[in-house]
């Protein structure tokens, strides 16, 4: 999976680069809820995390159209790094800076009672993967993701993990099994 | 309900477009260096560094013209510190409604109220007087008015050498142009400034800013400096571990940012304790490389003190090191996440010494013991080389 999603987001980024504004626009639905699950447990209010998420990503912005960088090998990684630095030198500083964004004329986002929901999920959706993970085996909890929560084809899936489709839709199959037998057991 | 954080995502759309296009515009001007627009300053090259300094005697030229000329000048630098309100029509009040306010209060930093409003009625394709089917404004002659002394006021023109004065305001002063140039003047002296010295210290950079900010054209801006020692200051309550970074001055964000701390609203400019320039570069670079390296790969708790020594070897930092587990509750994507289940250890931080000789390298392993809610770095007495 992991290599499929690099290729999949420096794609998105090369694109941006190359003028494809709306790739860019694809980047940030495909990361969001994977910054702000990063940030919102390290610091206390959603809006803390959404604040630093969206400098981190108009940072990402300005750097993807400076054509003396490479472009990432890992974007998310690349992503995560930039965050971090966010919060570190956030932390210097004693406040989220908003630099980039003013450069970029981009005016200050106030959350509405959606958004603060959109950053508690993106938190729980990452807690939920962790429990999964630690309940599947990880060929299956492999498969169950890439399909359900990714929603890629089966046959993208099989050429990857170069086995047949059968093989994928049954480790699906089995994950879920398991899931629900799990649930039945519990109840 | 509309959400901001989609709202946002239109934003960096949008943005990614401009971007795109300066830098098309950028190399078209190639065969004309002195022109060319420069959004994004880099600090690399020696002769950069001479423009700025050359930028920072013009400033200090413009402020003698300033005091000379001060009661043209004095209300034209308000109007340029200030804001921008957009319209969508050929008049407004500045009050929100659907019709008339495209975009109230953007802050212009220097930049032409013009361009600044253009790239908001592109942005979300305001129409004439907020139709649905009207021309967009974006495409339409526009026209500056003085709304207030520190409000710029961009209407769709309507062919009338009158229009402000029909509005009760004044047109842009002449002035303007010169007091907006001014304050990106303004940002190239701070550049300079900080750049003359690997390190000054807060209090020194302190001086040299509230020294070019003397000048007339600042008056009433104030020089913020966050205490010494972030380590019993940090945000949010946390804590950097003690002795930890840096007692450098900075006026402009750490790398990769490289943008200055300035508060047109606020006139406020904030210098920051942080790590020599040239550490802060290295130590940026090499943060990125050892995250990016044990986020894909497995690494004992051994093999990735190697690597991070390995990185350090040729700075003048030598690693401590401590173990948590930093994710609380967080996770990666899921191979890595997997690589982290299984036992191995990343790279999490690096937060340089105050006396520039060692370095606080947190690394993160899912087995270590995690850090105690709302904490950040373990303190400085669990780092060990």
């Amino acid at each position: 999976v992991s290599a499929a999603v690099h290729v999949h987001d420096r794609e998105l980024l090369r694109r941006a680069r190359e003028g494809d504004a709306e790739a860019f626009g694809s980047f940030y639905q495909a990361r969001r809820g994977d910054l702000l699950a990063f940030l919102r447990v390290r610091v206390p209010s959603a809006e803390l995390a959404a604040d630093l998420m969206c400098e981190t990503f108009a940072k990402a912005l300005v750097a993807v159209h400076d054509i003396d960088r490479e472009l990432p090998m890992a974007p998310i990684a690349w992503l995560l790094t930039i965050a971090r630095n966010e919060l570190t030198d956030s932390l210097r500083r004693g406040r989220v800076a908003d630099d980039t964004r003013r450069q970029l004329a981009m005016q200050p986002v106030e959350l509405s009672d959606r958004d603060f929901a959109a950053v508690e999920d993106a938190t729980a959706d990452a807690h939920l993967l962790r429990q999964l993970q630690e309940l599947l085996p990880a060929d299956q909890f492999h498969a169950l993701t890439a399909r359900v929560i990714e929603g890629r084809e089966y046959a993208e899936l099989a050429r990857e993990l170069q086995t047949s489709e059968s093989v994928v839709r049954k480790r699906v199959s089995r994950a879920l099994s398991h899931l629900r037998s799990i649930r039945q057991e519990a109840s | 309900v509309s959400s901001a954080l989609d709202e946002f995502e239109r934003s960096l759309v949008t943005a990614s477009r401009t971007l795109h296009a300066e830098r098309a515009a950028l190399t078209q001007l190639q065969a004309t260096p002195a022109e060319r627009p420069r959004p994004f300053r880099r600090l690399r090259s020696s002769l950069f560094h001479r423009r700025l300094l050359v930028s920072l005697a013009a400033l200090v030229v413009a402020a003698c013209g300033v005091a000379a000329a001060s009661s043209l000048l004095f209300p034209s630098q308000r109007l340029a510190n200030g804001t921008v309100n957009c319209f969508m029509a050929t008049h407004g009040t500045g009050t929100p409604d659907l019709h008339t306010l495209a975009v109230g209060g953007a802050r212009p930093n220097g930049q032409p109220p013009v361009s600044l409003c253009r790239r908001w009625y592109r942005l979300n394709h305001y129409r004439l007087n907020g139709s649905t089917t009207g021309p967009l404004v974006a495409d339409l002659p526009l026209v500056t008015c003085q709304e207030n002394p520190t409000t710029v006021a961009v209407y769709v023109a309507t062919g009338r050498a009158d229009q402000c004065q029909r509005l009760s305001e004044k047109p842009l002063p002449a002035t303007y142009g010169a007091a907006a140039a001014r304050l990106r003047a303004l940002q190239s002296a701070l550049l300079a400034l900080q750049n003359k010295h690997d390190c000054s210290s807060v209090a020194t950079l302190a001086r040299g800013t509230r020294a070019i900010l003397a000048s007339p054209a600042f008056t009433g801006w104030r020089v913020i400096t966050p205490p010494p020692d972030p380590g019993k200051h940090g945000l949010f309550g946390y804590a950097l571990p003690a002795g930890t970074g840096g007692t450098c001055g900075e006026l402009f964000a750490g790398p990769p940012s490289r943008m200055l701390n300035i508060d047109t609203q606020r006139q406020t400019l904030t210098v920051s304790p942080g790590p020599p320039r040239s550490i802060s570069l290295k130590l940026n670079h090499i943060s990125y490389e050892l995250y990016t390296t044990t986020y894909n790969r497995c690494f004992t708790a051994t093999s990735v003190r190697g690597l991070v020594r390995r990185w350090f070897a040729n700075t003048p930092l030598r690693p401590r090191f401590a173990t948590a587990n930093t994710s609380q509750g967080g996770t990666y994507e899921p191979r890595s996440q997997r690589l982290y289940m299984q036992g191995c250890v990343r790279f999490d931080s690096a937060i340089p010494g105050n006396n520039n000789r060692f370095v606080d390298v947190l690394l993160n392993a899912h087995n270590a013991a995690p850090l105690p809610a709302g904490q950040f770095y373990p303190p400085a007495s669990a780092f060990h080389p």
